[in-house]
């Protein structure tokens, strides 16, 4: 009796727990759906030719659009495909052709670890390495000689 | 073919090496002529480029931090005042910020995350699985400002009219849901983060649990075991250094979070115990100090910042490698 009464109450919480997955499941993917909803019903009416090709009118007036924004990312896509795409690529046909030995495991584990590295971080790496070179930040200095922004000269004298 | 046309130029290049220098230079470039030496340089090379690159990172964020090291030390980490017209520079508030939204993040992500998991691992039809497993990696491809618009005008009007009332009229007398709520909050942010690193978890979770082998399953199952049972028992412990390792990748993800949090957590400065309050988190601070920084301990004082969550996200990531490796031989690719 009390054996089967175990028994129920363990495919109960089988079923309850399964159904409990099964919803997981549902809700994140409904979550999908819903960003994917969103955006198309909020977005997609206001989209036109124009959105792409005309410049953003001043705050007030309706219409314009992103033109700069979209020449931008693509220019800046560019440029990063051009500079990332050879050397990931070739690293890899590395890491597949000559592969099996401890330097790849290294180069490997390093680009995993990269991967892994928050964008603000990569983006304070370029900014030490590109604009700290050209430009130097300090406006006190920049203020005593009335103009903006000092050179490289400047900075290393 | 390649091999012998390489043999005759290589011995050709003999011959032509005891002529002159000039001859000397042709031959050197001759035998580079099959190819197979150049693309191995070639690929070589990249592969040290990207070590160099990852190198000049640690390297430079070292460097250019040392006006704040020298000054602060480790009190940097442990003081939180942050005010820059005074020159003084604590991170604990920062630190504070993103550990505690991360972690809420986790405690939302991963019973869903691993549920959602096991229901596409061990129930769902293959092909079903396939295609909500593809569905929520496609999660992973939102860009992260819309995830934060989302949170701005959809989540947060939510939380205030539904979510606040009951966490309060519920969990009120607890500090951690005291207070009100004015929208922008550590408890948005935790939730934003959470959507943000399902996918992480979901995935790489659900790989790690049809890797394990069936043998474990079926032994389950001839024992009396509920399927549920079976998976909650057997598979799931077989395949928890993989499970933990997922979690691992999504606190990396969490913690290293910049606009969808900066949008959300309402990038006040402050330790306080109530979820409802606004806090900061160290992404956040460097994404929106950066450009205003106006003097060197300023700047250096946020490279600092980024040194620590480097560190904190290196040390995070590499321990999910090793634990996601050492379950399934696959390498888990997060991006």
């Amino acid at each position: 009796m009390t054996e089967a009464k175990r028994l129920r109450s363990r495919h109960l919480v089988n079923n309850i727990m399964l159904g409990l997955t099964g919803v997981c499941t549902v809700f994140i993917a409904s979550v999908l759906l819903f960003i994917l909803g969103y955006l198309f019903i909020n977005g997609a009416r206001n989209l036109d030719f124009a959105f792409f090709t005309e410049l953003p009118k001043p705050v007030g007036e309706s219409g314009g659009g992103m033109a700069n924004a979209v020449l931008g990312s693509a220019k800046i896509l560019a440029m990063a495909t051009v500079i990332g795409v050879p050397i990931g690529f070739l690293g890899g046909v590395y890491l597949a052709e000559y592969g099996n030995k401890s330097f790849a495991f290294v180069v490997r584990y390093v680009t995993d670890l990269l991967n892994g590295v928050p964008s603000i971080v990569i983006g304070i790496f370029a900014y030490t390495l590109v604009v700290l070179c050209v430009i130097n930040y300090d406006s006190d200095r920049s203020a005593q000689h009335g103009r903006v922004p000092p050179g490289r000269a400047e900075r290393a004298a | 073919m390649a091999g012998t046309e390489a043999v005759k130029l290589q011995s050709e290049a003999r011959v032509l090496r005891s002529d002159s220098d000039r001859q000397g230079a042709r031959a050197f470039a001759l035998r580079f002529v099959n190819g197979d030496d150049i693309a191995k340089l070639l690929v070589t090379a990249s592969a040290v480029l990207i070590l160099v690159v990852t190198m000049a990172l640690v390297y430079e964020l070292w460097v250019n931090s040392h006006l704040s090291r020298e000054k602060f030390g480790w009190d940097f980490l442990f003081t939180k005042t942050w005010d820059p017209n005074a020159a003084q520079f604590g991170a604990l508030a920062f630190v504070f910020g993103t550990c505690v939204t991360a972690f809420l993040a986790l405690l939302i992500a991963v019973p869903l995350g691993v549920g959602s998991a096991i229901f596409l691992s061990e129930l769902a039809p293959p092909r079903l699985s396939n295609a909500l497993t593809f569905c929520i990696e496609l999660l992973a491809a939102v860009p992260s400002v819309i995830y934060g618009l989302l949170g701005v005008f959809v989540m947060m009007p939510l939380i205030k009219s539904y979510l606040h009332p009951l966490l309060k009229g519920t969990l009120g007398w607890t500090p951690l849901f005291s207070g009100p709520f004015y929208g922008p909050s550590m408890l948005a942010a935790g939730i934003v983060l959470a959507v943000m690193v399902l996918p992480f978890i979901v995935s790489v979770s659900r790989q790690v649990l049809l890797a394990v082998p069936n043998d474990q399953r079926e032994g389950a199952l001839a024992l009396g075991a509920t399927k549920w049972e079976s998976t909650w028992k057997v598979v799931v412990p077989y395949a928890k250094r993989g499970i933990y390792g997922s979690i691992f990748l999504a606190l990396a993800r969490a913690l290293g979070e910049t606009m969808a949090v900066t949008m959300v957590v309402g990038n006040t400065p402050q330790i306080k115990a109530s979820l409802f309050a606004p806090g900061y988190s160290i992404a956040s601070v460097i994404a929106n100090e950066f450009t205003e920084a106006t003097f060197d301990l300023y700047v250096h004082s946020l490279i600092e910042l980024g040194l620590v969550l480097f560190a904190l996200t290196i040390v995070i990531n590499g321990l999910a490698r090793i634990l996601v490796s050492s379950t399934s031989r696959f390498s888990v690719n997060a991006g």
